[in-house]
């Protein structure tokens, strides 16, 4: 073989391995599902406690890291309850009192979800007993102060399940998320972005999970002895019309698009708020009600439910029975992806207050789910009274407020998507020509009483001297008022 | 120098599969919607070797494939777009894209009668509070009804591709809202729906356009329309022979009242539909896709619980009653969603919308065959009834 028959015959075996191979299955071009790499850890599933784990607390920045560029996100988030997480004092009477009651778990239980960063670190925080003792420690990394901070969500790479806590209180949160890796994940379908000399930089990767509402797990869905306390994610999953296609996510309602305040990174001029709209107000400063965070919830609320005169049927209006009854037939729509309160539904109140009033002399011929001040009890006894809320009970059957105490739970809200039906039955006194004006609203407050005074009632103090139960607003979600005349 | 010339057009056309046989791609390809990555994944079967990721993003708005049938008499397939408002339809032995068609907010379910080239599509309602990303740009079309979700709509389609046929909503008599199963009759003269949120049952004629309907509680219990009672949430109907259909029900919520999650079925051709029989699985078991065997009175049944509640389920049934026989569940299933069965009834593909996988069983036993990692929130999913001869 000369030379150039030994050239050919060297080309055709070339041609004939790198020729044409694609396109033929099975072949190392089968397409793939994206995955993403996760950091382990190892968890005594007996304390909560990492007994070895590849997550640091360096892994984690602050928001300060964030705010050069993507300030309108990091604004939203410092009036959000995630900024709140650690800075909370319900937080901190809770989380003391379970290191009190459970000495070799409470402190983690707490922390699994208030704080991922020192829980996945495996960094201990049981030597702080308030706010300002954590806040204040100099030598205490700022992504651990900051509670759930903006490279806690943007590390996540996959889903988690539920916290699923057994009868030792052990934490048990799952977290599969890569962080330190100078990657941040997101729900942009953008590969790079352009640095800034001198700011902090860092990669970027679209991961579909941050459209869905398996982001928002795994903390905002609890078990505690198999008792479901806090089920928001599948209160909304088993609503067949959500559940079936991912549709209207928990960031559709809690992290809706809004206009840039600040130019930022982006050519956008829309993002999507970062504030995690929800219904709880930081009762550690003074707010007024034509501030931004007070109207975001209020307006949240408001489009939470709706109310109407009338009962299911067409005949079942207002009415007067047997002449000494009056009948006032309530519907309540819920336009809420999840039950209505939800999260810790065992805080929370709705109720209907409602007055009846005679035209004629302004006197009050009925009222329910009237109170004086914001801290006021409901009265419980009051068989009309119409509440939205639950409540855990302990191993003896009795009411508590600690999830950790919980083995049940009474469910008394209103399931996402549904309808409700409420009836007045008024006994009087009823003429012909009588003019009557109905006021029905829907209250709502973030923690009843006794959680407050669990909190901050110290010392015989009563709620008159506690600023911050003061601060507590009752919202008013939806009003309705009508007159009706006796026929 | 000619013989190096020669060899080298026998290997270069031998490695280009030109002389390959047909034998070569004989499949039977299952189709996967993977809502969440916007994409149909299609696998060859039974090995579940994963064939082509089939881009299904033709709106901006959200596209979210919910739902797919085949067509294997004209070789079509054809996809719901969820969140897009549309169907769009492929081919089924190359799977190239060959039209899409917008018919309002949020199509779910479809059925197909392949001898008519004839589809029809139920529609979703999302609700909530906002966020209602899917048909921003749909609004207006030639005055269908873009935005209820009472509506079934009909789509003729070719090798050129969809246009809109018979449209039934509210003015024809659906009262109701989130009409998501949907079936064809024995003989492809009526349509069988049945809404989410009444739990209501219709039967749509296409001969005159009549609709019968009826609650799905007894009579006794005084159900209206207006009640959106949400105890039974039926899901999907399947046919079961020329007159009886069963319909999953999912029963969601909690507290007085819940019910069982249950399988019932109907008689549709009484006057009016009459039920047979029910079926009840675990309070927490929430049935979800179903499907009927090929080859024996059997129906398949997803059950959509977790914490143990999730699986899948094996029923007889005869004219009068279900028959159990086999249920396999695990505490690992979470948030199974749709069922597909082959042609020989040999094997079930499941998908799970929770671990984002999708399962093989043995459909004679229950037997966990295989599972598969997908991507983001699987929905509905087909398979082939026969090996397809020149597949790509």
């Amino acid at each position: 073989m000369n030379n150039a028959k030994k050239s050919i015959f060297y080309i055709v075996l070339i041609i004939f391995f790198v020729s044409c191979k694609d396109g033929k299955y099975p072949s190392d071009s089968t397409p793939i599902f994206q995955t993403f790499p996760s950091k382990t850890y190892v968890r005594d599933n007996t304390t909560g406690n990492m007994i070895s784990t590849e997550i640091d607390t360096a892994d984690f920045h602050a928001s300060d890291n964030c705010i050069a560029c993507h300030p309108n996100h990091v604004a939203d988030w410092n009036r959000s309850m995630h900024a709140y997480s650690m800075r909370d004092p319900i937080f901190f009477s809770g989380w003391y009192n379970e290191q009190l009651k459970n000495e070799h778990t409470g402190e983690r239980f707490c922390v699994q979800c208030h704080s991922p960063v020192a829980y996945l670190s495996g960094q201990k925080l049981d030597q702080y007993t308030t706010v300002e003792d954590l806040q204040n420690d100099p030598a205490l990394s700022m992504s651990i102060k900051e509670g759930i901070t903006c490279t806690v969500c943007h590390s996540m790479t996959g889903e988690s399940g539920r916290v699923e806590t057994d009868y030792d209180i052990a934490a048990r949160a799952e977290y599969t998320m890569n962080p330190g890796e100078n990657i941040m994940y997101g729900s942009l379908e953008i590969d790079s972005i352009d640095c800034v000399e001198g700011l902090y930089c860092h990669e970027v990767q679209y991961n579909s999970l941050f459209k869905f509402s398996e982001s928002c797990l795994p903390c905002h869905e609890m078990t505690v002895r198999g008792k479901e306390v806090e089920m928001t994610f599948s209160e909304w999953n088993d609503i067949p019309a959500f559940g079936m296609g991912g549709l209207v996510p928990c960031q559709d309602c809690h992290m809706p698009v809004k206009d840039k305040q600040y130019s930022d990174a982006s050519d956008r001029s829309y993002y999507s708020s970062h504030e995690f709209l929800g219904v709880d107000i930081d009762l550690t400063r003074d707010i007024s009600e034509s501030s931004e965070k007070y109207q975001s919830v209020q307006t949240l609320l408001q489009s939470t439910l709706e109310l109407e005169f009338g009962g299911s049927a067409e005949t079942d209006i207002i009415r007067i029975e047997n002449n000494n009854t009056l009948i006032i037939p309530i519907t309540i729509t819920s336009h809420s992806g999840h039950s209505f309160p939800s999260g810790t539904s065992f805080s929370r109140q709705a109720w209907l207050e409602t007055i009846v009033t005679n035209i004629d002399d302004n006197s009050v011929l009925f009222s329910s789910g009237v109170i004086e001040n914001k801290t006021d009890n409901l009265d419980l006894n009051d068989s009309s009274l119409l509440l939205y809320t639950s409540y855990l009970l302990d191993e003896n059957g009795d009411t508590t407020n600690s999830v950790t105490d919980a083995y049940d739970i009474i469910r008394q809200m209103l399931p996402g998507q549904n309808t409700d039906n409420h009836t007045y039955t008024i006994n009087g006194t009823f003429f012909s020509g009588m003019e009557m004006h109905i006021s029905i609203k829907m209250r709502f407050r973030a923690f009843k009483p006794s959680i407050l005074a669990e909190t901050f009632l110290t010392n015989n103090m009563t709620f008159q001297d506690c600023i911050e139960c003061n601060r507590q607003p009752v919202f008013t979600m939806t009003h309705i008022e009508t007159n009706f005349i006796v026929p | 120098m000619k013989n190096y010339l020669i060899l080298l057009l026998v290997l270069v056309c031998f490695s280009c599969g030109i002389f390959d046989t047909k034998e070569n791609t004989e499949i039977q390809k299952l189709y996967v919607c993977v809502q969440g990555e916007n994409q149909v994944a299609i696998y060859n079967t039974p090995n579940l070797s994963l064939l082509k990721l089939i881009d299904v993003d033709f709106s901006d708005e959200g596209n979210m494939p919910h739902f797919v049938v085949l067509d294997e008499i004209n070789n079509y397939w054809f996809v719901t777009g969820m969140g897009g408002g549309y169907v769009a339809q492929f081919n089924l032995l190359t799977d190239e894209f060959i039209d899409t068609i917008a018919v309002g907010i949020n199509p779910a379910l479809m059925t197909i009668d392949p001898i008519n080239k004839k589809l029809f599509c139920s529609r979703m309602e999302m609700g909530g509070m906002g966020g209602m990303g899917g048909m921003g740009g749909m609004g207006g079309m030639g005055g269908m009804d873009m935005m209820s979700s009472n509506v079934i709509t009909g789509i003729h389609y070719t090798k050129e591709g969809m246009v809109l046929a018979d449209e039934f909503n509210s003015n024809d008599g659906l009262q109701s809202e989130q009409l998501h199963a949907i079936t064809y009759d024995y003989n492809k003269e009526n349509i069988i729906t049945a809404s989410m949120s009444d739990d209501w049952l219709y039967k749509i004629s296409l001969i005159d356009n009549s609709i019968d309907n009826l609650s799905m509680h007894p009579l006794s219990d005084g159900y209206e329309i207006s009640n959106e009672p949400k105890l039974l949430t039926p899901i999907q109907v399947v046919l079961l022979n020329d007159s009886l259909i069963a319909l999953s029900c999912n029963a969601p919520g909690d507290g007085d009242g819940k019910l069982n999650g249950q399988v019932q079925m109907w008689n549709i051709n009484t006057e009016p539909m009459s039920k047979v029989v029910t079926y009840e699985f675990n309070v927490l078991s929430l049935p979800w896709h179903l499907i009927k065997s090929p080859l024996e009175d059997d129906i398949f049944v997803v059950l959509r619980g977790d914490s143990g509640e999730g699986g899948v389920a094996r029923l007889a049934f005869n004219e009068e009653s279900f028959i159990f026989k086999w249920e396999y569940r695990n505490v690992l299933f979470d948030t199974f969603h749709g069922i597909t069965i082959d042609g020989i009834g040999e094997y079930i593909y499941v998908t799970s919308a929770g671990e984002n996988k999708l399962y093989q069983f043995s459909a004679s036993n229950g037997a966990l065959i295989d599972e598969i990692q997908l991507g983001m929130n699987p929905g509905g999913l087909s398979v082939m009834q026969s090996i397809c001869i020149g597949c790509e």
